[in-house]
């Protein structure tokens, strides 16, 4: 059952990413409509790999690496997604203001 | 062959169009692709230490994401506008 459970649960995050993956080649409108697509790999579908993974294995050292792994790319996803568009948007004249130190 | 490897599988092919997002395009297009490689590749190691059954292939992605977290920023600080003084 625990088995199951989670390959159920990184099959998921593994469709959610291959899913985000091809949106964002085949998406039209630029690079702001593509990193929106790059959240959904970095906020959905390698937490649910990483549950997947924590629900199989069960061992705790294992568990708390995943989670660690999984927690890093959560958080630092949407500052680089932030850092990319506001250069974008430099470079095309929308946001005036330099960058914060 | 089992439900892990499959999984492992498809991350590796979908390494192949981020990588070519990667590839083309203005460089800060190209930033959008670099972060899709890194973010894949270490959820790829993660699945990669399952189906190996070898804990310790868990200190790649635990290295890659910080790495790649600081090597991005940096892309976005030398793309961004220089200052003229």
């Amino acid at each position: 059952m625990r088995h199951d459970i989670g390959l159920a649960l990184t099959a998921v995050g593994c469709a959610v990413i291959a899913f985000g993956v091809l949106s964002a080649v085949a998406v039209r409108g630029g690079m702001f409509n593509r990193l929106h697509l790059v959240t959904s790999v970095t906020s959905l579908g390698a937490p649910l790999v990483a549950v997947g993974l924590c629900v199989e294995s069960g061992q705790p050292w294992v568990m708390a690496e995943v989670a660690f792994i999984a927690l890093m790319l959560f958080v630092s996803g949407p500052v680089l997604e932030s850092a990319t568009g506001r250069v974008a948007a430099q470079q095309r004249g929308i946001v005036t203001e330099e960058q914060p130190e | 062959m089992n439900g892990y490897t499959i999984c492992a599988l498809v991350l590796v092919i979908t390494l192949g169009p981020a990588a070519w997002l990667a590839a083309r395009g203005e460089p800060v297009e190209r930033l959008v692709g670099l972060e899709l490689v890194s973010a894949v590749a270490s959820v790829f190691m993660l699945v990669i230490g399952q189906v190996s059954h070898q804990s310790y292939f868990l200190s790649v992605p635990l290295v890659l994401v910080p790495m790649s977290f600081a090597g991005t920023l940096v892309f976005t600080r030398l793309l961004g506008p220089r200052d003229e003084g």
